[in-house]
């Protein structure tokens, strides 16, 4: 899995803390989530998507190999 | 008060109690100061954890769903290598290789679970999910 959290929170000038502290989780766990290491609960994914006013298929990219 | 300050003053004074109950063990049955020792330790390492966790807590949460996750994912792997001990700890026994007492069983697998959970949740944190 692949994320553009990076890309879109530098484009709304936000560090990992102010965006885990509007999500309400630790920054550790966006740092994870950055790097494609964490799969995120819907509610989460949601909930970043609507904090970078995106949608979560412009956030999470999937490949096939993600799947098997 | 939020539900995460109400679960640290919970856990202070569990520690307390423990600690507490450490002390009048120690005073009044003399007769196995291991015990009494046991206990104190444990409500002095809980009291002092939760205390720096506690002052050392910032704006974002202590817990997400991501330590939940891990700390849960901990606990099973814990929970099934436990089942192979017990099976192992039964085996010696049966063979008759290891003449185990119920009180130093009791306190293997005391140790063993709290040590292995916390060993499981370190790698997971450290790989940043379980998959």
């Amino acid at each position: 899995m692949k994320t553009r959290i990076k890309e879109f929170r530098a484009r709304h000038d936000l560090t990992q803390e102010d965006l885990a502290k509007m999500v309400g989780v630790r920054r550790e766990t966006i740092v994870f989530l950055e790097k494609g290491k964490y799969n995120p609960s819907l509610k989460l994914a949601y909930r970043i998507s609507r904090c970078l006013d995106t949608t979560i298929d412009e956030l999470f990219l999937f490949e096939d190999s993600d799947f098997e | 008060m939020k539900n995460m300050e109400k679960m640290y003053v919970y856990k202070l004074a569990l520690g307390v109690i423990v600690l507490l109950a450490g002390i009048v063990s120690a005073t009044f049955y003399e007769h196995d100061a291991s015990f009494s020792s046991f206990l104190i330790s444990m409500g002095l390492v809980l009291f002092i954890v939760t205390a720096l966790r506690f002052f050392r807590q910032g704006d974002l949460p202590d817990r997400d769903e991501r330590t939940k996750k891990l700390a849960a994912y901990g606990i099973t792997y814990s929970w099934l290598l436990t089942l192979i001990l017990i099976s192992v700890l039964y085996l010696a026994n049966f063979f008759k290789m290891v003449d185990f007492t119920a009180e130093s069983v009791l306190g293997i697998l005391l140790f063993f679970m709290t040590i292995s959970a916390n060993i499981f949740r370190w790698y997971f944190t450290r790989k940043g999910d379980v998959e």
